[in-house]
């Protein structure tokens, strides 16, 4: 039997607990019977209630290093400030073509003057006009609640409100990549979801780095 | 044909100054591989044509400066050696220097791009005269169409200078042939593609139409030396024959695979077939088949 006074430290206790919304949904991606890393879930609360707040830095950075966008993959909310640092010791000149934001950053060295403001959600598709075999992506989300898989396959987006959501899952070589796929699911307080979701993937092709013959081109 | 030093080095500094003040990347790629040639001496008779395979490496090392936006130029210093499993007398080392002036026309992976090439080498065999400067020139324009095709078109010209020439007196007075024989020009229209089967093989398709000077080798044979513009002993294929020089149209098909490694390397086989038709009905059937490994950059 508990003494009174650890009755009311696990009271207390509690009540903190319920304060903070500790809901968790842990999406494990997998394609081709392997766990898939840089897969791309978030979920969207469907109930207008809701009032998120932003669990994400307002700021991104998407390096360039050894002439390959790093990460390849990045994940950001609507109104994050995207750097570009250019961490070779060569010049590269990044643009994007996507709907969700389409520039161009003139050649450069080093930290561009001023990050970009990503303000339309949906993929920005990345690219170097000198090195063509460089791609990257930024999924800009339409809610704070996000998280990008790993090695192992897992996605974990964490300190959910309990609620109604809309999950949306995304891959940069999923096969239908004309509308995302995405179901609804229900909350819980303090509930951990796991949610199973299988990709077809189709080849990553890409312009090919290394040359297809000797010459001392760079091409 | 004389060489002119001055002025190719004149133009290859002006180039090098205009890129000198860009950043520049280094660049590097090696390729070492084996090939066999079923008509090395490019004989017109099928009972003459022998062949052999041979060992070759290559090395270009140089820098690569991104000038704008859209333009660049590399400049490569270029080794290379070539060693046969049998006729020696063709064993050659070579070294020179490329420069490689490139505009892309847009943005994007799928813009057009055009790129004006200049090289010049020294080749020096183990038969001495054959030794000879080479130079080519080349503009070449390429596009990309989505992922995984390539298609590019190249103009070339390209000439061959021989460090000396070895008259046959009784040609020269008789026929008014000389010996500089291997000294040669000719031009050439390429088209090639490269299709990307999966992410890491790749097919490449070409044809080349090639029309100047091609040399081959002969025994004696008077019908033949009247159709040449050059006569000059060449031991290379066996004692008392001779290396002519002939105008000709030259059809080449060519197919290759290309396996990537990584990112840097490649495993590389390629078959070419090479069909020169010149005068008198001369005709000259090449088949090439090479191996090699690339490493770059």
């Amino acid at each position: 039997m508990l003494s009174d006074r650890t009755s009311l430290l696990a009271l207390a206790c509690l009540t903190l607990v319920r304060l903070a919304p500790a809901a968790e949904l842990r999406v494990n991606f997998k394609a081709d019977g392997n766990s898939l890393n840089d897969a791309v879930a978030v979920a969207v609360p469907l109930d207008t209630s809701h009032s998120p707040e932003a669990s994400q830095p307002p700021q991104a950075t998407v390096d360039q290093i050894d002439k390959e966008f790093v990460p390849h993959v990045t994940v950001v909310s609507v109104g994050t400030l995207v750097n570009f640092p250019n961490k070779d010791q060569i010049r590269h000149q990044v643009y994007s073509f996507s709907p969700a934001m389409r520039f161009e950053l003139p050649l450069y060295a080093g930290i561009p003057a001023k990050p970009l403001l990503l303000d339309r959600s949906g993929v920005v598709t990345l690219g170097c006009n000198i090195h063509d075999w460089m791609t990257g992506y930024i999924f800009v989300a339409e809610s704070p609640w996000f998280a990008k898989s790993g090695a192992d396959g897992v996605a974990a987006i964490e300190a959910l409100p309990a609620g109604r959501y809309r999950l949306v899952v995304w891959h940069p070589r999923q096969n239908d990549v004309s509308s995302e796929s995405s179901h609804e699911f229900t909350l819980l307080e303090d509930s951990k979801v796991a949610e199973n979701i299988v990709l077809t993937l189709k080849p990553d092709f890409r312009p090919r780095r290394v040359p297809l013959g000797g010459g001392g081109g760079y091409r | 044909m004389h060489s002119r030093p001055g002025l190719q080095l004149t133009c290859f500094s002006l180039a090098l100054l205009i890129c000198v003040r860009a950043q520049a990347d280094r660049l590097f790629d090696g390729t070492f591989g084996i090939d066999y040639n079923d008509n090395l001496a490019n004989a017109a008779k099928a009972n003459e044509a022998v062949g052999d395979a041979a060992f070759n490496a290559a090395i270009h090392a140089g820098k690569y400066w991104q000038i704008t936006d859209r333009s660049s130029c590399s400049a490569t210093i270029n080794l290379a050696t070539r060693r046969q499993i049998d006729f020696s007398a063709l064993d050659r080392s070579s070294v020179g220097a490329s420069i490689n002036l490139q505009h892309k026309f847009g943005l994007g992976s799928q813009a057009p791009w055009l790129n004006i090439a200049g090289s010049a080498a020294w080749d020096e065999f183990d038969f001495s005269p054959r030794d000879a400067w080479r130079y080519r020139g080349a503009a070449t324009l390429g596009r990309r169409f989505g992922n995984r095709l390539d298609i590019q078109i190249e103009l070339a010209y390209e000439q061959t200078t021989a460090g000396h020439v070895v008259d046959i007196p009784f040609l020269v007075r008789r026929l008014g042939i000389h010996g500089d024989a291997f000294d040669t020009v000719d031009h050439s229209l390429a088209v090639d593609a490269n299709y990307a089967l999966t992410t890491l093989l790749t097919l490449s398709c070409g044809y080349t139409r090639r029309s100047g000077d091609v040399v081959s080798s002969v025994p004696i044979a008077s019908d033949i030396f009247k159709a040449s513009s050059a006569i000059t002993p060449d031991p290379t294929f066996g004692p008392g024959r001779f290396a002519y020089r002939i105008d000709a149209d030259t059809d080449i098909f060519t197919a290759g695979l290309s396996f990537a490694l990584s990112e840097h390397a490649a495993l590389n086989v390629r078959y070419d077939r090479i069909q020169a038709s010149g005068h008198e009905q001369l005709s000259y059937i090449n088949n090439l088949v090479a191996f090699n490994l690339t490493y770059a950059f």
